[in-house]
């Protein structure tokens, strides 16, 4: 246990010293910030576009607090999922095609404690990006409609934290799997690639896990019932375990 | 049994055969001299010993117990610097070697005693708490070093840790492996004979994947030890001393003799047995012998001739 936790407090230096945690931070809270407004000024931004003209019957409705959470999704969920693979993807990768964990690991530095300290930073960051985004477009939301409430808000939030974990978790696999800085982004964005084309059949791949994320929205507006989302977070769950055994697994066995 | 036992080790890569049955020992308190051109398979045989790759056959056993590659054990009493050794750029030298202490599991006062004497040790005091993004190549081979030694290893196995140094980088580093061999056995490996020559007791030539030269330098020295003396003379012309080389070619234990510009180069059946005639012989004939030499074999002429 040495070596995880002195790998862990090196990861959390890291962290603080390459400046990420305040780029993931910055960049959430951005994206956090745009969607209440955006939901709010669109209508009005269609108005001056001359959208209602070219709309004919269709009248453009008043925005809610609904349409804000949309703005949250079509945002974070798209934006923010992107920035967390592209910030957390070459972690592992990185080190391999430097050498730097040479040394480390003739030191005595598990190969196990390594997949699995490089998988809770990487959760840590996401977690934070989460909780900045959700908190900041939740608070906006407050004050642009206030009053107006949306179901399962945090269960929505949870399971689409869990989407990104899944993906996170994906990471240390591609990144034992092949070579180069950012091999951690191979699996991960193929995965993702994969899943959302599966999206447009719902009901044939209703395990998909990139219904946590789809499905969000229709949580809150009740379109959808919280029990059609367990398989999908089950999948969720088994198939980032499976990859963090399969990378501890083909790790100990990789030359270096 | 040594500290260190390579028996009959064996690695390939693809089609390319690298190490052909490798055996060695490297005895405790020696300084083993790894010798080898580049891509002779030194740097593969020594990830093989920290565990790094994974031998196709064949064991290495460091005091005793076998190493396994992956997570390897027997890394608590070695001490390794790899050729180009890399760091985290954003730490500073003593936060490396924390960070290299709490892995190894030493307590607080061990980490901080140990680093400070190995800052010491290396001479990065004054860079210590500099980020390591900064340092040249001579500061990072120094906390190479420095990292190396942190567990107090038994075994320090050194890939080629002058080759990229200028001439007073290669000295320090040498300097620095000269004190430590007192409190570890040393494996260092190079193809610079002269660094051998320096601070090695022991060596090892490695050529097509195995080794074909082994053993205590002194006594491999002795024995490969041509028997030539080289003389030169006050007074002789170039015409008087090939003159003289003709006459002298004719004694019965001259085995060879050949004049070099103004000295003759004459190989003897054997120096202790021949040399004292061939002198009576040069007084006999009131020569004034300015310069009477045994010739000592250098390694590089011994590795010239192990790898012809």
């Amino acid at each position: 246990m040495n070596g995880f936790f002195a790998f862990l407090s090196k990861e959390l230096l890291e962290m603080l010293r390459t400046h990420r945690i305040w780029i993931v931070i910055g960049v959430f809270f951005l994206l956090g910030l745009m969607n209440a407004p955006l939901a709010n000024f669109t209508p009005q931004l269609l108005e001056l576009a001359g959208a209602s003209e070219m709309m004919g019957d269709l009248a453009i409705t008043q925005p809610t607090a609904l349409d804000a959470w949309a703005q949250f999704y079509a945002n974070v969920g798209q934006m923010g999922v992107l920035a967390i693979l592209l910030i957390c993807g070459g972690m592992l990768s990185r080190e391999r095609s430097r050498d730097t964990l040479v040394l480390p690991l003739t030191k005595g530095l598990g190969r196990t404690g390594i997949v699995l300290v490089k998988f809770l930073v990487a959760s840590m960051l996401w977690t934070l990006a989460v909780v900045v985004a959700t908190v900041v477009s939740w608070a906006y939301t407050e004050l642009l409609f206030s009053g107006e409430t949306v179901k399962h808000l945090f269960l929505s939030v949870v399971l689409f934290w869990l989407f990104g974990e899944f993906l996170l978790a994906l990471i240390p696999l591609s990144s034992v799997l092949f070579k180069g800085g950012l091999s951690g982004l191979i699996i991960p964005g193929f995965v993702l690639f994969v899943l959302l084309v599966l999206t447009a059949f719902p009901d044939l791949f209703f395990w998909n896990p990139c219904l946590l994320i789809v499905n969000g929205l229709g949580l809150m507006d009740g379109a959808i019932k919280p029990s059609e989302m367990l398989v999908p977070a089950l999948v969720a769950v088994a198939v980032a375990a499976s990859a963090l055994v399969a990378a501890i697994v083909r790790f100990k066995h990789a030359p270096l | 049994m040594g500290l260190l036992v390579v028996d009959s080790v064996s690695k390939s890569f693809k089609e390319l055969e690298v190490l052909k049955q490798l055996s060695f020992e490297v005895e405790e308190g020696s300084v083993f001299g790894f010798i080898g051109r580049n891509g002779s398979g030194k740097t593969t045989t020594m990830k093989i010993i920290v565990g790094l790759l994974k031998a196709d056959a064949g064991e290495v056993y460091v005091k005793g117990k076998k190493v396994v590659f992956g997570e390897t054990p027997t890394n608590k009493v070695v001490g390794y610097l790899p050729d180009v050794p890399e760091f985290y750029g954003f730490m500073s030298a003593l936060e490396y070697l924390h960070f290299c202490g709490r892995i190894t599991g030493m307590n607080t006062t061990d980490i901080e005693r140990k680093t400070n004497e190995l800052i010491s040790l290396v001479g990065l005091q004054e860079s210590a708490t500099r980020r390591i993004k900064g340092y040249s190549r001579g500061m990072k081979q120094r906390l190479g070093i420095a990292q190396a030694l942190m567990h107090e290893p038994t075994l320090l196995i050194c890939d080629e840790p002058t080759s990229a140094l200028d001439p007073q980088g290669r000295s320090e580093i040498l300097a620095i492996l000269d004190e430590v061999r007192t409190r570890t056995t040393v494996l260092l490996s190079t193809h610079i004979l002269a660094d051998v020559e320096r601070i090695c007791d022991t060596v090892g030539v490695l050529e097509n994947g195995h080794l074909v030269l082994g053993g205590k330098l002194e006594e491999i020295k002795t024995k490969h030890r041509r028997d030539s003396i080289i003389v030169s003379f006050d007074g002789l012309d170039q015409a008087a001393l090939k003159t003289l080389g003709e006459s002298l070619r004719a004694l019965p234990y001259v085995v060879q003799l050949t004049a070099l510009r103004d000295v003759l180069r004459i190989d003897v059946g054997s120096v202790q047995k021949d040399g004292a005639a061939l002198f009576s012989e040069l007084a006999s004939r009131k020569l004034t012998v300015l310069n009477y030499q045994v010739l000592e074999p250098t390694l590089e002429n011994l590795y010239m001739d192990v790898i012809a």
